[in-house]
């Protein structure tokens, strides 16, 4: 195994910053993943996985357009 | 101490790992490393207030990178090498309370995102052969983190329940040009007893073969080999798949929820040959046997090998087709 972009940042670099989301995640222009690189306390790769739609959201609501864009309609309105 | 000790008569590998005895056991809610870091508080593995889903490596792995050399020597009888490869926590929810069966769908949905993610990445490290994707639910699993989450390992080597899997898939796609998979879900469809639930997608049953009493098995109704393959649609009902056996446990009369498990998903290895005969699939081993009462595997499956099942699949079935209604019913 080499060296790659998955290998964990130094100890005292938690800063989060954003990782490539690669070929994983293709299919999805209204719900997009975002994928941050970030280290646990003790210096290990840590992974933040987020989403253009709420995870949490209602069922059914999946194909309304994302939370971003919620707000910006409402903020035209 | 992390190293891989070949056991010769069995034919496979086993990862001796004794860092693990110190790993956190069982810790009160306000000291889970899992939730996040609130201001002040005390510093959980993961130093944000809040998150969605995460995915970092394991403080106690199996398997790491790069790993240290073996304590011992190998020889030609006992070869050893490095555990050189991954170990991964996912965590489903920044919330403690609550299993993957309680997430919304949404949520279940990104988890399989997620999954596929670290399965393309993890797979495509050199060295790295087989990427399995696995939870361990409830504390009678041997859980020692009770909020919800997941375990990868990217293993340097195809393991060897995995492995025989294969053989068999091949050998069967060798001598009948069909997929051993494909052959089984077309039997079971046909059969209909063991059936649990259908999507356009998949489909989950007690497979005629099963080990443990309430053993559910989620094949693709496509062939195909991995995560990578599922259009956006067959992800999703993935997801609700999944939720819905766990529901569906949850729900078993006579048993306290939430009701434990291990999964695992099979797919494809990533040691670089085609593997055209893997058939990704999901499979759950609940523990009990009965309410109250553990399946154990005492000496006739660890010394034999072969599992009693003291239960018929068709019969388990039937009480999960009963707690998959009353699972879709509570959507």
């Amino acid at each position: 195994m080499s060296s790659d972009a998955t290998n964990p940042r130094p100890a005292a670099a938690p800063a989060r910053g954003v990782a490539n989301s690669g070929q994983a995640d293709e299919g999805y222009p209204d719900d997009p993943m975002r994928v941050e690189r970030g280290s646990t306390p003790d210096g290990r790769l840590l992974l933040y996985f987020t989403f253009a739609h709420s995870s949490d959201e209602p069922e059914g609501a999946a194909d309304a357009p994302p939370a971003d864009q919620q707000d910006q309609q409402e903020r035209g309105r | 101490m992390s190293e891989l000790r070949w056991n010769p008569v069995l034919g496979e590998w086993v990862i001796t790992a004794t860092h693990r005895q110190e790993r956190t056991f069982l810790p009160p809610a306000d000291y889970c490393p899992l939730c996040p870091t609130k201001p002040g508080g005390f510093p959980t593995e993961i130093p944000a207030s809040t998150y969605d889903i995460v995915s970092f490596e394991n403080k106690f792995p199996a398997f790491q990178h790069p790993a240290p050399e073996p304590a011992v020597a190998g020889t030609e009888l006992y070869p050893v090498r490095p555990a050189d490869g991954k170990c991964e926590v996912v965590v489903y929810t920044p919330v403690h309370t609550g299993t993957l069966a309680d997430q919304p769908l949404n949520r279940v949905h990104h988890l399989v995102r997620v999954w596929r993610h670290r399965y393309e990445h993890l797979g495509a490290l050199p060295g790295v052969e087989y990427v399995l994707i696995f939870e361990n639910k409830g504390t009678v699993i041997g859980v020692t983190l009770e909020h919800a989450h997941g375990q990868i390992y990217a293993y340097p080597f195809i393991p060897a329940l995995p492995g025989r899997k294969l053989a068999n898939a091949a050998a069967h796609l060798q001598r009948t040009g069909r997929c051993l998979f494909c052959d089984i879900l077309a039997t079971e469809r046909a059969d209909g007893r063991r059936i649990v639930a259908e999507s356009d997608a998949f489909v989950a049953a007690i497979p005629f073969y099963a080990r443990w009493p309430y053993e559910v098995h989620v094949w693709s109704r496509r062939h195909l080999g991995s995560l990578s393959e599922l259009t956006p649609g067959e992800d999703r009902e993935l997801a609700a798949m999944i939720r819905l056996i766990a529901r569906a446990y949850d729900r078993l009369p006579g048993f306290e929820p939430p009701f434990p498990y291990m999964m695992a998903l099979f797919q494809r290895p990533t040691d670089g040959a085609p593997h055209d005969e893997a058939h990704f699939h999901v499979e759950f081993y609940p523990p009990f046997r009965r309410p109250g009462r553990l399946k154990y595997l005492a000496t006739a499956e660890a010394g034999g090998g072969n599992f009693i099942n003291d239960t018929l699949p068709e019969e388990k079935a039937a009480e999960l087709r009963a707690a998959v209604a009353a699972a879709r019913e509570a959507e």
